[in-house]
């Protein structure tokens, strides 16, 4: 794995996503899909570092590896009678780099918290992780 | 493209609402067509549920509990000032009927606007002091305001300080009067997906 050079957070607002469930391949895609609008999507990229020390414990070398990707959301239901998203459904991501090009990244949900209502609005809570292996 | 480009009539509804917070702040004096009021806060809150309001309370508006809403919602209610309550009362009697309904189901609608969220399953756990004890005790604490002030701090302002003092203790579901127009535009995109699938 080549180590990378920076790790951050970055906020991507709001979109609209279409979760359901991943069809892995080639060219991978969600079928059954369900648009939400999710709000405050958060992806975070942490970083993992190796430190060497010499005999007397400075610092002598390190090597930095990129972490697992995660993330979190709020989704808006269409109505109260969809379905609040299911751990394990997936969606693609168009995440944007600093030149200003966009990568797909697709993510599966790993959590998702209690409905929270309003004004027959409903909300949730979800948090998802970057899927490695899309081709099987 | 982003959510206001992709869903038609979203950002003339997040202006409205942008508009709305603004105005909060801006001490404008309200009225409910016509006749002028004072800005919801708790102490009128209370004062409308201790005598049932429908406004407040569900039921049907009746012209004695509106009245009785109006001249509760009067800058200078005093529930002694008999003489004041009929002056009162008789400027809004010159309004029909539906048209006072109306404006003060949207008056409510507007104060109530930016009020916390309930949890859809939430569950019966026994309670121990008021909403407004809550939150008397959160203002005083966060920003060390005396009771008789938060109480009578219009709602209109004190639904947008709620958010933020949530919002800063990492709170991020928080839902906008816009959200029915996200949602319309999403039960029509799910149909056409139905529709093709």
């Amino acid at each position: 794995m080549s180590a990378f050079k920076n790790d951050n957070t970055v906020q991507y607002g709001s979109r609209v996503l279409s979760i359901g469930t991943f069809v892995p391949g080639g060219s991978p895609s969600i079928s059954s899909a369900t648009s939400y609008v999710a709000d405050n999507i958060t992806l975070n990229r942490p970083g993992k570092t190796i430190e060497r020390t010499n005999e007397i414990d400075e610092p002598s070398g390190q090597v930095s590896y990129v972490g697992f990707v995660t993330g979190s959301a709020q989704v808006q239901l269409a109505t109260a009678s969809v379905d609040t998203p299911a751990q394990g459904e997936a969606f693609l991501l168009q995440v944007l780099r600093l030149a200003g090009s966009a990568v797909d990244e697709w993510f599966y949900i790993d959590s998702v918290d209690q409905p929270l209502v309003k004004d027959g609005e409903t909300k949730v809570p979800i948090t998802f992780r970057k899927i490695l292996n899309t081709a099987a | 493209m982003n959510l206001l480009e992709q869903i038609p009539g979203l950002r003339a509804a997040v202006a409205a609402e942008q508009f709305a917070r603004d105005l909060a702040f801006a001490e404008v004096p309200e009225d409910v067509a016509g006749v002028a009021v004072g800005p919801l806060n708790w102490l009128r809150f209370t004062r409308l549920a201790v005598i049932g309001s429908p406004f407040i309370c569900g039921g049907q508006v009746t012209p004695t509990n509106l009245k009785a809403t109006l001249w509760l919602l009067a800058p200078d209610y005093d529930p002694a000032a008999r003489w004041r309550r009929w002056r009162f009362l008789s400027r809004a009697d010159k309004i029909p009927y539906l048209k006072l309904v109306n404006a003060l189901d949207e008056y409510f609608r507007e104060a109530l606007m930016d009020s916390p969220t309930g949890k859809r399953s939430e569950g019966e756990s026994p309670s121990y002091y008021s909403t407004i004890a809550a939150q008397v005790d959160l203002f005083a604490n966060e920003y060390g305001w005396p009771a008789a002030e938060i109480i009578r701090l219009p709602f209109k302002q004190l639904w947008q300080l709620l958010r933020r003092i949530q919002a800063r203790n990492g709170s991020e579901v928080f839902f906008n009067p816009s959200d029915k127009v996200r949602g319309a535009w999403l039960s029509a995109e799910n149909s056409k997906r139905l529709g093709t699938n």
